[in-house]
């Protein structure tokens, strides 16, 4: 071989190491690489070394934990590979169909492991999918009772026989208000406040009613960051003549009496 | 063979830690197995993701090619190739073979973008730095290739194309990307070797 075919076959070594080498020369470069040439296989491992770096371009990816359980599990269960060692032929034959029926074992241990890894998937999806549909079964109970009362509420309250009694602020620019549901003959009413300011921690709102024999509390109520307050007024046998209802800002707690500052009236 | 080969750069300290652990799964030792394992699949996988477009393939063949690396690591040469730029060869060498026994090919740049978004984290830690320095220094060697340098490059090593289907793909005549990918590649290995 001339030195100028040498240096031809040298410049074939780049696209043979990326595997885009075909053909002629494809041919012509495995030849001489199997005949031993020194040189060229060190230009080979050179060029290796370089493909390595367009390899370390890519951005790593953690591979799943899964996978990483998979390989490791494989391995444990994966036969030791056979020594190398000088034998008579009739061991060598024996050696060779070892090896097959090993080589059978991997392949079938592959593909049990292929199996096994959908297997856990499948497994892993139906523990979430139980977990979610008992999660979705508390909050369909939850919603449910949620409606129950509500429905019983509107049912209520939508009677032609609930009278409302609306109250307004005594600020003139206030948009608060407040209003009273309540049916004669129930022991229930309810109080519903709109656009109240929040109070601080050591204050709260306190709703009465006004009759012959004076105020008397229905209770206490704090409001939402929206301003919005609801009093249930249970128990309380409500006189028929209920002149007046109204809000004060009391002590925490409330009080026996009104106090403090009258925020809405009717 | 002037021009071929630069001087070559002392074994990294990587390297030989690589070699030492390759040596004990040789013989057997899972734990060094593990470490492999844990060492290098994050690159391998982002070789497989970007070669292959599909998170999950890229996953199977990943376990391929660790489970071969565990049946040949006695086959390993030291002298041949670094203990990753073995394991990086497998993984190519399988992801091109999946390409070709699937039969198509596809566009892959949607692909990639899809498998590559939000997957995978970035890695930490000191050994992480120095792995990010070196993929670093590796996109320098990239950018000062020539842009069709580099693309006939990324097209035969990333797609497995040969230097006619290149000529083909991007219409030009197949002794241009012969000359591209020779000196594509000869320009990388100048800028690999001037920074390690």
């Amino acid at each position: 071989m001339t030195g100028t075919d040498h240096r031809q076959l040298q410049e074939l070594i780049p696209a043979f190491v990326l595997g885009a080498l075909e053909g002629e020369e494809l041919r012509r470069l495995e030849e001489h690489l199997n005949q031993g040439c020194p040189e060229c296989e060190e230009v080979r491992i050179a060029f290796d070394g370089t493909l390595e770096g367009v390899a370390e371009s890519v951005d790593p990816v953690v591979p799943s934990e899964v996978t990483r359980a998979r390989v490791l599990r494989a391995v444990g269960q994966a036969p030791s590979r056979p020594q190398p060692s000088r034998r008579p032929l009739w061991l060598v034959t024996a050696a060779v169909a070892a090896t097959l029926a090993v080589a059978a074992g991997i392949l079938l241990g592959r593909h049990q492991l292929r199996l096994q890894g959908r297997l856990d998937e499948a497994l892993a999806q139906q523990a979430r999918i139980t977990d979610e549909l008992t999660l979705l079964r508390a909050q369909l109970e939850s919603v449910n009772t949620e409606y129950d009362r509500l429905a019983a509420r509107v049912q209520e309250l939508s009677s032609p026989d609930t009278r409302r009694v609306q109250l307004a602020s005594l600020e003139e620019d206030s948009p608060a208000t407040g209003a009273t549901l309540l049916r004669p003959g129930a022991e229930r009413a309810v109080f519903y406040a709109y656009d109240l300011p929040p109070l601080p921690a050591e204050k709260t709102y306190q709703l009465w009613y006004i009759a012959a024999d004076g105020p008397v509390s229905a209770g206490t109520f704090d409001v939402t960051e929206e301003g919005y307050g609801r009093v249930e007024i249970t128990g309380q046998d409500l006189p028929p003549d209920i002149q007046l209802w109204a809000v004060t800002v009391e002590p925490a707690g409330g009080v026996p009496q009104p106090t403090g500052t009258m925020v809405l009236r009717s | 063979m002037q021009g071929f080969l630069s001087t070559s750069s002392a074994v990294s300290r990587s390297q030989l830690e690589d070699a030492r652990i390759l040596s004990r799964v040789a013989s057997g030792d899972q734990d060094a197995f593990a470490r492999l394992f844990d060492r290098h699949s994050p690159k391998v996988l982002g070789l497989l993701i970007r070669t292959l477009g599909d998170r999950e393939e890229a996953e199977e063949v990943l376990q391929e090619v660790f489970l071969q690396a565990w049946e040949q690591a006695d086959r390993y040469q030291q002298g041949r190739s670094s203990p990753k730029g073995w394991l990086f060869m497998m993984a190519r060498s399988r992801a091109l073979d999946r390409m070709r026994s699937r039969g198509a090919r596809m566009r892959r740049e949607d692909n990639v973008a899809k498998a590559a978004s939000g997957q995978g984290m970035a890695p930490v830690g000191t050994r992480r730095l120095e792995a990010r320095e070196r993929q670093r220094k590796v996109q320098c060697a990239l950018d000062t290739l020539p842009d069709e340098q580099r693309r006939c490059l990324e097209m035969a090593y990333f797609e497995g194309l040969t230097q006619s289907q290149i000529a083909t793909r991007l219409d030009v005549p197949l002794g241009t990307v012969k000359s591209r990918i020779l000196l594509g590649m000869k320009k990388l290995k100048q800028a690999l070797d001037a920074r390690s």
